[in-house]
């Protein structure tokens, strides 16, 4: 998928947006309201380090996931769509035994997320 | 090729890379998958590599380009390239044609060695002949700006990588079957990210194709860094949690063989700046 200029200008002036008012305001990136393993979850799930699932998946209800990632489904519409734990909780840990040939980093397998921080992560889906 | 065909042969060459043929059948499947993923770019644009699908980003390059502003550094491999060896002799005489458009040829496999020897190993060859100190193969401000300007010889000459028999052949498969192993904590393969979505976003990074890539190296991005095409292959290992293999080693010259096959056709060009 090709982005036109204004698209990506777009993206790349709210991600700035958010980043400087998050350091001029000193405040964390969550809004009120929202539970404490949801903040973590998306931190784990957006981070470079960690998840950093934004970069394969968009996550087109959450406006803070700023990416252009077009290589994995959008993480949308999760509760519906994955009504088991279980099954989400196993794409994660290792999507390779759904999916033998997927290019999903096996997350849990190779020890890139804690089983807590998988959990942590789920929770954050369903608020997809 | 039809679409189904185009399907059955990409489950082919993803199911078992060393199944499949002659170098030149998998340089056109490679063509193939991308022609399909990315309609409507002919193939002669991805010289520009990621940023042929952004019309901002190759604006960007252009005017970069204009005042190229590592030209700095490619004037200081210029001086290491004509400063004459202690003999007398200089780099230009190891080389055929004095080393003007050399460069599509390498890496070739060499018969007496019995290895792929890459255009730096011949620079540092060429140095060892004459009394000389090999240079670090992964120095930017050695290596990297020698590499530019004597490849700079070559702009404008067509890569022309050769497999010429069985045994060049099996140095390429061995580069081919890297390309296709999963490796690091994240398991990927080079092919996962520029093969099978080669025009994808990842995150905010456009991912380039493979054919294409080899042609413009070394690159600068950003900094005052000139990188070699393996010192770029060893930051995508370390990205995917891989320890890097050495520039030099069998593994990369092998790998670098095979990669730079697949752009045969393509003209080089040496330097640009890349993301
Ligand atoms: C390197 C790419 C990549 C990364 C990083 C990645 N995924 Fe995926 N993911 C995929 C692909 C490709 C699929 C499609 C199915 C498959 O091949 O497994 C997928 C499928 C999924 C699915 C099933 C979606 C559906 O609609 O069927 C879920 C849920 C998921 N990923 C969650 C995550 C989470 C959570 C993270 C981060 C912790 C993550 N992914 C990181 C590539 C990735
Ligand atoms: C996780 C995804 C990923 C994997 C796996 C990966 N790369 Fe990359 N690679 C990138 C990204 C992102 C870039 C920067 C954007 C671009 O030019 O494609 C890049 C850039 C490159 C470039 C520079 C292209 C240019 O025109 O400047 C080369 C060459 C390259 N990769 C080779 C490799 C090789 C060889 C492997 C396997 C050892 C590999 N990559 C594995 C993501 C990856």
């Amino acid at each position: 998928m090709v982005r036109t200029s204004q698209q990506q200008k777009l993206i790349s002036q709210s991600s700035c947006v958010m980043v400087m008012l998050s350091i001029i305001l000193s405040i964390p990136l969550k809004s009120q309201g929202e539970s404490e393993s949801t903040i973590n979850g998306r931190e784990l799930a957006h981070s470079y380090d960690y998840g950093n699932c934004l970069a394969c998946h968009s996550a087109p209800n959450d406006k803070l996931a700023v990416t252009l990632a077009n290589i994995a489904p959008p993480l949308v519409d999760m509760k519906r769509r994955f009504p088991s734990r279980e099954i989400l909780f196993k794409q994660i840990w290792d999507a390779r035994d759904t999916y033998p040939d997927t290019i999903m980093p096996p997350f849990g397998a190779h020890m890139i997320l804690t089983e807590m921080q998988i959990q942590t992560i789920i929770d954050y889906l369903y608020t997809l | 090729m039809s679409p189904l065909k185009h399907v059955i042969a990409l489950i082919i060459l993803i199911a078992s890379p060393l199944a499949w043929g002659n170098p030149e059948e998998d340089r056109q499947l490679f063509i193939d998958t991308f022609e399909a993923n990315i309609p409507g770019v002919p193939i002669s644009q991805y010289i520009h590599g990621s940023l042929m699908l952004s019309e901002d980003a190759l604006d960007q390059y252009n005017s970069i380009m204009d005042f190229p502003p590592f030209q700095e550094m490619i004037d200081q491999g210029r001086k290491i390239w004509e400063t004459p060896f202690k003999n007398g002799q200089k780099f230009a005489n190891c080389f055929e044609n004095k080393g003007a458009n050399i460069a599509g040829k390498f890496p070739y496999y060499n018969t007496t060695l019995k290895q792929v020897v890459t255009f730096e190993m011949a620079l540092n060859f060429c140095l060892k002949q004459n009394g000389e100190t090999a240079l670090n193969l992964i120095n930017p401000e050695t290596m990297g700006t020698l590499s530019a300007y004597a490849r700079s010889l070559s702009d404008g000459m067509l890569m022309q990588i050769e497999v010429p028999d069985e045994e060049a052949l099996s140095k390429y498969a061995l580069g081919k079957s890297f390309y296709f192993r999963r490796i690091g904590q994240y398991n990927l393969a080079c092919a996962s990210c520029h093969l099978t979505h080669g025009g994808h976003y990842f995150r905010d990074e456009l991912l380039s194709p493979t054919i294409g890539q080899a042609v413009h190296f070394p690159v600068f991005r950003g900094g005052e860094r000139l990188y070699t095409l393996q010192m770029r292959y060893q930051r995508c290992m370390e990205a995917v949690g891989a320890t890097p293999f050495k520039s030099g080693s069998e593994t990369l010259n092998n790998l670098e063989y095979f990669h730079s096959y697949l752009s045969n056709g393509l003209p080089l060009q040496s330097s640009v700046y890349r993301r």
